[in-house]
């Protein structure tokens, strides 16, 4: 027996474009296309490299770890500090302040439990990995193992930090700090965005329910349109995150102060590959090590040099300032970017997907107008 | 060639060889060169972005071993391959299972798979189209 919902979607087909679906202004492939973003929020699902993932716990001790100064060598920086619940776990700074002004744009934490990589240059393929990074990092929390273990024993979080994983004179310094890191992963798999305007409208075409569907402004759905067509958006802003998870390059400037230059993903998986931080190494908790295939089996290609992970679209109207530089201030300033982007800043010998879109203002308005559907949870 | 491919989908998971008579409705590769053996693709409908499996199965009268056989995949329209190696593994029977295959991009894929068979290289390649 065929499922309700896709009998109306292909009597919908049928009609389509006679009727238009009424006040739904989409095409079928269209449709199909919007149902690939969705549903959404997701289930969770505990981390299996992460055995105390899930764990009430763990996630109250990650939580109160998050909030405390005293996790930095210098006790003036917390991880809220630059990942402000208020500002959306960002810091609304174009790049990270920590010890010193860091090279990248701080980014959101919603929904990591949902990618494959981690920062912008994806050295991490876990959020543990990635919470251990500024807390070792000179420039930013100046911890090292040992004195992570001994701020720990001797603080407040002892008792806590026991319940959860045993004894700490047991443990050793570097396994005690990923400890932390998998205390502070576990609260920060819970940060996820609620479903939006955009998902309500998602689900209401995959149960058929055109009439509810109607309910999303056409302003909106013209902006939909846009992106999943001439707009070229959802080639890598794909999938329920509107994210691929993988690595492109945006025709953004990587020039640091002083002649140096931000590598992206090139020195992204140098460093992954000689991490023993990742899901391939003796720290991962899943026996089957089911997460590993992707850090075994990702390639090194001079084409990574220069390009960063693309960015999930939930929540980034609230966001700003944007690109993993944080060098453009404004949403509409980004689709102005990619309406006249310049090809001279692309990898001469690397992958063709951006350029210049000729977007008129309206549609520019449009497009704007969906984007911050995605963010009205 | 393309071919529909939600109809394979029941296929995808096969773990064990693929018999030649079993391949009605697989992926027939093209290759350049007509002493080739045919070779028989079989998927489910590829996620974007997220590892998935396929089979290759040789299938000719001349009966020679497929002693190598090697894959990728490239995008033509945005002139990229994939990030990911994926992994062959001989499943006997002149089948070989693909892991780790990771279309990152909706659109058009292009397999490409060399293999050697009595000393000879053959090229093959396939359109598989990622929505």
């Amino acid at each position: 027996m065929i499922p309700k919902a896709i009998l109306s979607l292909l009597v919908c087909a049928l009609i389509w474009p006679a009727l238009a679906f009424g006040d739904v202004i989409l095409t079928p492939k269209e449709i199909r296309q919007t149902l690939s973003h969705g549903p959404w929020p997701p289930k969770f699902e505990p981390d299996p490299s992460n055995r105390v993932s899930g764990d009430p716990a763990a996630i109250q001790l990650g939580k109160t770890l998050f909030f405390d100064p005293g996790l930095s060598k210098s006790g003036d920086i917390a991880c809220a500090t630059c990942h402000q619940p208020e500002k959306n776990f960002t810091d609304g700074l174009s790049r990270a302040k920590g010890q010193v002004e860091l090279n990248r744009n701080t980014q959101a934490l919603w929904n990591l439990r949902t990618q494959r990589w981690f920062g912008w240059s994806g050295d991490t393929d876990s959020i543990w990995a990635q919470s251990l990074t500024p807390l070792l990092n000179d420039d930013e929390m100046g911890h090292d193992a040992a004195s992570l273990h001994l701020l720990i024993s001797k603080g407040r979080h002892a008792a806590a930090y026991e319940a959860v994983f045993g004894s700490l004179s047991e443990t050793a310094p570097v396994e005690a700090a990923v400890n932390v890191s998998k205390a502070l992963s576990a609260y920060i798999e819970t940060l996820t965005t609620g479903a939006t305007s955009f998902d309500k409208f998602r689900d209401a075409l995959a149960r058929g329910d055109i009439a509810s569907a109607a309910a999303y402004p056409h302003t909106a759905q013209r902006g939909l349109k846009i992106f999943l067509g001439h707009g070229r958006c959802a080639f890598c802003h794909s999938g329920p995150t509107f994210s691929n998870g993988e690595f492109h390059d945006a025709g953004v400037p990587y020039f640091l102060k002083r002649g140096r230059v931000d590598e992206g993903r090139y020195a992204g998986i140098k460093s992954l590959k000689e991490s023993a931080f990742t899901l391939a190494g003796p720290y991962n908790d899943d026996p089957a090590k089911s997460g590993a295939w992707a850090a075994n089996s990702v390639r090194f290609q001079h084409s990574n040099f220069g390009v960063f992970r693309v960015p999930t679209l939930r929540r980034a109207a609230q966001t700003a300032p944007y690109m993993h530089d944080g060098g453009i201030p404004q949403l509409v300033d980004v689709l102005d970017h990619y309406n006249n982007i310049n090809t001279e800043r692309l990898h001469a010998d690397g992958e063709a997907i951006l350029r210049p879109l000729a977007l008129k203002e309206e549609e520019i308005r449009d497009l704007l107008a969906f984007l911050k559907t995605l963010a009205d949870d | 060639m393309k071919i529909h491919l939600t109809s394979l989908t029941l296929l995808l998971y096969a773990q064990s060889a693929i018999a030649c008579t079993e391949l009605d409705k697989a992926l027939l590769l093209t290759s350049s060169s007509t002493a080739a053996p045919e070779a028989f693709v079989i998927f489910g409908d590829p996620p974007v972005s997220a590892p998935f499996e396929m089979s290759v199965t040789f299938c000719g009268s001349s009966g020679a071993e497929i002693a190598a056989m090697t894959f990728d995949a490239f995008m033509p329209a945005h002139q990229h391959g994939m990030n990911y190696r994926a992994n062959v593994a001989d499943m006997g029977e002149q089948s070989f299972k693909i892991s780790n295959v990771v279309f990152h991009m909706p659109g058009r894929w292009e397999l490409r798979i060399d293999a050697e068979a009595a000393g000879q290289k053959f090229a093959y390649t396939g359109d598989v189209e990622v929505e």
